[in-house]
């Protein structure tokens, strides 16, 4: 197992209360596979992102949980350990590559940089090794590109640059949240092709973090579900959309829009709304919206269990 | 699903929008063609879908029918009025026949004003009821888009992005329009929340005769509740046709790569890739000939030249291309 | 329940008193307020009956201000009191706690205790100055048998002791506080309200407009704002009028300017053009989405602003170009103090410690405004 997680909690300490973003969550990576976390907005997958890497910002801290990264709980790490661990062994993608590159550098520069903090170059070696990052990453003309800086490129390769800048320590593990959200629906497509051929040249693991199911039918071997904090199933991808258990997810999979399908009568939805993470309902968080809830979903969050070989569902009605 | 009649309510005919840019003392001033000689016509009860990419100019479409933004050129005629050509006060009073929804509903409601106010105001403004049922017909709109009464005492900060959208409908249909432009209605959205939205937004139609122009980068979306569907590249309309067609039988390279890349789990379907070195076009320069071009796997010389003009090939079904 | 009934009906005869109502139904902040309130009032008039009687019949505008008050500020408490306890009877059990930004802001700012006391401060030397000819203990220019009154260190009699001409100092401190604290105040809204709408007008309609009206800004901040107050104040004779003028005519160019930033960036918030799509007039469009959302700051730096124009107001004055004697302020009230300042340290200890404590109380209420109107405390979409 590349990386293994183990009941992480991280908790928001705000003035209002605690807010419970990560709470109780264990799951697994194994070497070079593609693992997609799922949810909507506001069920906490980006601080799971953020955890790894010690980046959760001031009210926020882990609370409890283990991170073994090859053998190593990176909980246990210190600073320095944990910024060596950032950008060489894990690399990180963000979501708006327009807010997340420096507008003040140009983009070999900010590429150069990187490798010159994961590997000992000198700054000529440092400016060719990143114009062949860039030609790697898909960009054309890279000697050119070397100088342009970040608002001079389209959104699609500013975050080519910024997938550059994540792999450019060679790392195991990659982490891409959200990574074509903000991205036009042809540039997502290439994007998406460019990961995936990244993935088998450098031999990553990935963590993909999404809320767009045609993004996981695509690209993931395995899926995690995610809602208020918990994951609510996991499964390998092709089971996961054939056979859906968890009321939840079978809701995301029924909302997603795919096209093909004509225009629709009533589209369906999930009744309701998340729930604000403050005023969580008691017991199993989804019932107030699930449509086969009973009585015993009203006391405490189903533990998740395995009930077939890798599938893994948290819900009193799932056997 | 049907359209109640053929009658046009919305005649659009060579819209342009010219943003400048870069203003210079000497040599010529630079200019961002949004939206670059569009004509199109929507007929009254139909749902119109526009959908695009950034840089295509859908958004600046919206705007530029509504004069959010000034036109440049060409025309609109709403129910036959020219609405370029209304003053002031008379657009004022136009806005009450077409309104707007807008797409980031954390930041279309006005954060210090409760739900009810918010609703009111258009009522108040424009003395649709009198002051005295101005409370009942508030809690009349919040029950359409489907909130209980209660709603109008919060403010928008406490409600969720579907409730927002909502509430933003909901103060949209205050003026009883009879043209809504919806741009990225759902965009900002949760996917389990999309479709209550996009629900509300087909009631309209079935049930009230609503004309509505929507706007998004969703195919998908658009699919769902469009009758008709045009593409936009560049600020032009590279194909229009009705949904269904659209979709199966695409005739544009640009509509085929649109249809391609929205993920689905198949990536062996996918089309020949657009040229990844070719960018669109330097903001700012006149393209000659199809804005595509660059990018497109079934250019010919003459694409370069001279750009195609609308041509119907089947029965509600026009596209702008050489090689079609 | 019937003794719920009882409470309700006695509570809303007992409204009649501001403050027992509330005190009844158990609201015991608000109830408490306007109680001491109502009751400092009453005692003061008892006690200065003559005085109150004796403004009737002169024509002197301080104490017809001074009882007007009285009377006004006696009158809205009654009726506050008895509509809220109306409201309060109508609500019935339910509590419902308003969620509007303004309404979040106070809850937070009430956490601090610190601004909570300055505001209380304030709120304290205000009233005082108002109504310093029914609580002045003597007349601020009356001079009796100076030989035997001057320089008189604080005693009973004479709390804050008396000057080199004999005059009680606390009474002078009290009419110095209606001079510092309405400069201070009125200064500050005439700045604030200029800049306010100076930079909003500038802002929304752009163009020609907008660089018209900024290079006027330009110039005001360049022009040489001192010579011009030495100028005017050597023609005409320093009064509160030409003060507050000067002051608030010479500083609302920053206000301005950030006005103008702000309603630049709201005014292509989708918010704003949803009221344009509504057929909005301008005017509304400003006034009721754009400067509401534009103002946090400037309240911040409004209170920050008195304080500035209060230590203005004492620094001219002090230097004998803002009000002049005998009409006191804390500011020549202190240069006054400051030869016989080995001999008789109270008659510049006096104002300057009332010129520092309203200064504070203003520092704190702005680091309380501050922290209360913080932004990122509304944003929690950060998971």
């Amino acid at each position: 197992m590349l990386l293994e997680v183990k009941n992480l909690k991280s908790y928001f300490f705000l003035d209002e209360g605690v807010l419970k973003a990560v709470d109780d969550l264990s799951f697994s990576i194994a070497d070079q596979e593609t693992v997609a976390l799922v949810g909507e907005s506001g069920c906490g997958k980006t601080i799971v992102a953020l955890s790894l890497l010690n980046l959760m910002p001031s009210p926020g801290r882990i609370v409890d949980g283990q991170m073994f990264f090859d053998g190593t709980d990176l909980r246990t790490m210190d600073t320095e350990q944990i910024r060596r661990i950032r950008g060489r062994h894990i690399g990180l993608v963000f979501q708006e590559p327009g807010v997340a590159l420096n507008p003040v550098y140009t983009v070999g520069q900010q590429i150069a940089d990187v490798l010159r903090l994961h590997r000992a170059l000198t700054r000529q070696e440092a400016k060719v090794a990143a114009i062949q990052l860039l030609g790697n990453v898909g960009i054309g003309n890279p000697e050119q590109r070397f100088n342009a800086y970040p608002f001079e490129l389209s959104g699609g390769m500013q975050q080519r640059v910024l997938i550059a800048t994540a792999i450019a320590g060679r790392p195991k593990l990659l982490i891409a949240d959200e990574p074509t959200t903000a991205l036009d629906a042809t540039v997502q497509a290439e994007i998406l092709d460019l990961l995936r051929y990244l993935k088998a040249e450098y031999r990553m693991a990935m963590l993909l973090i999404t809320h767009d199911i045609g993004v996981v039918a695509e690209m993931a071997d395995r899926v995690m579900v995610m809602y208020t904090g918990k994951i609510v199933e996991v499964a390998d991808t092709d089971t996961l959309l054939r056979d859906p258990r968890h009321p939840y997810t079978q809701g995301l999979l029924r909302s997603a829009l795919q096209l093909g399908t004509g225009k629709g009568e009533l589209l369906q939805g999930i009744p309701g709304t998340v729930p604000d993470f403050m005023e969580l309902p008691q017991g199993c968080t989804f019932h107030p919206r699930c449509t086969i809830a009973g009585q015993e979903c009203m006391h405490a969050f189903p533990p998740i269990e395995e009930f077939a070989s890798g599938r893994e569902c948290a819900c009193y009605k799932v056997t | 699903m049907r359209i109640l009649s053929n009658k046009i309510l919305l005649e659009v005919s060579n819209l342009e929008t010219h943003f400048p840019f870069g203003r210079r003392w000497f040599g010529r001033q630079q200019w961002v063609r949004a939206v670059d000689g569009i004509s199109l016509n929507i007929k009254r009860g139909e749902i119109l879908g526009v959908v695009g990419e950034s840089g295509s100019g859908k958004t600046t479409l919206g705007r530029s029918i509504l004069r959010l933004v000034e036109p440049t050129g060409g025309s609109v005629r709403f129910d036959g009025v020219d609405v370029m050509g209304l003053s002031g006060q008379e657009m004022r009073q136009m806005r009450k026949r077409m309104q707007v929804i807008f797409q980031d509903p954390y930041k279309s409601l006005s954060p210090r004003m409760q739900i009810g106010q918010i609703i009111a105001e258009p009522l108040r403004l424009h003395q649709i009821v009198p002051e005295a049922d101005v409370a009942d017909r508030v809690v009349a709109l919040l029950g359409k888009v489907g909130l209980k009464p209660y709603f109008q005492y919060r403010y928008p900060h406490e409600m969720s992005g579907g409730q927002r959208q909502r509430i933003a409908i909901a103060r949209t249909l205050a003026l009883e329009p009879e043209f809504i432009v919806a741009d990225e209605p759902v965009s900002a959205l949760d996917v389990s929340v999309q479709a209550q939205i996009l629900n509300i937004l087909l009631k309209l139609q079935q049930s009230e005769g609503m004309t509505l122009l929507i706007i998004s980068h969703d195919l998908a979306v658009i699919e769902k509740i469009a009758n008709r569907i045009a593409v936009l590249y560049s600020g032009k309309i590279m194909e229009i046709a009705d949904a269904g067609r659209l979709i199966n039988t695409p005739l544009h390279p640009y509509t085929q790569a649109l249809i391609s890349a929205v993920p689905t789990g198949r990536p062996e379907k996918r089309t020949p890739q657009l040229r990844l070195a070719a960018e669109p076009a330097m903001v700012g320069e006149p393209v000659k000939g199809c804005p595509f071009a660059a990018r497109c796997p079934k250019v010919q010389s003459i694409c370069r030249e001279e750009m195609p003009g609308l041509t119907r090939k089947a029965n509600e079904h026009e596209v702008a291309c050489h090689a079609v | 329940m019937a003794r719920s009934v009882f409470k309700r009906g006695l509570s809303s005869w007992l409204a009649i008193i501001p403050g027992l109502g509330h005190l009844a139904l158990g609201e015991r902040i608000k109830g408490a307020h306007l109680l001491a309130y109502t009751v400092a009032i009453v005692l003061l008039v008892i006690w200065r009956m003559d005085r109150v009687m004796h403004t009737f019949s002169s024509r002197a505008i301080d104490e017809w201000v001074a009882v007007l008050f009285l009377m006004g500020s006696l009158l809205v408490a009654a009726e506050y009191s008895r509509r809220d306890v109306k409201r309060l009877l109508a609500r019935g059990d339910t509590p419902v706690t308003s969620n509007g930004p303004w309404q979040i802001a106070a809850r937070r700012f009430r956490v601090n205790k610190l601004a909570v006391g300055s505001v209380y401060i304030i709120l304290l030397l205000y009233i005082l100055a108002i109504l310093a000819p029914l609580v002045a203990p003597q007349n601020p220019s009356m001079m009796d048998n100076i030989l035997e009154t001057r320089y008189l260190p604080p005693s009973f009699s004479h709390l804050f002791g008396t000057d080199e001409f004999g005059r009680d100092l606390f009474s002078r401190a009290l009419y110095g506080a209606r001079v510092s604290l309405s400069i201070g105040l009125l200064a500050m809204l005439l700045s604030k309200t200029i800049g306010t709408i100076y930079g909003a007008i500038a802002a929304y309609f752009g163009g020609i407009v907008d660089s018209v009206l900024m290079r006027l800004v330009d110039v005001v901040i360049a022009f040489p704002i001192f010579y011009l107050m030495l100028l005017l104040v050597g023609i005409f004779e320093a009064n509160i009028l030409l003060l507050v003028l000067i002051l608030g005519l010479t500083s609302w160019p920053g206000t301005a300017r950030y006005i103008r930033g702000e309603i630049l960036s709201l005014k292509e918030q989708e918010f704003a053009e949803s009221a344009r799509a509504i057929g909005l007039p301008p005017h509304l469009i400003i006034f009721r989405h754009l400067i509401p959302s534009a103002l946090s700051p400037v309240l911040v730096s409004a209170a920050l602003s008195v304080a500035g124009m209060i230590g203005a107001e004492a620094g001219l004055s002090f230097l004998g170009l803002g009000i002049r004697p005998p009409v006191p302020s804390w500011g020549n009230m202190v240069s006054g103090g400051q030869d016989a300042l080995l001999v008789a340290w109270w008659v510049a200890f006096f104002p300057g410690a009332l010129l520092t404590l309203t200064l504070v109380s203003f520092s704190l209420l702005a680091d309380g405004l501050r922290d209360a109107l913080d932004p990122k405390a509304l944003m929690r979409k950060l998971v």
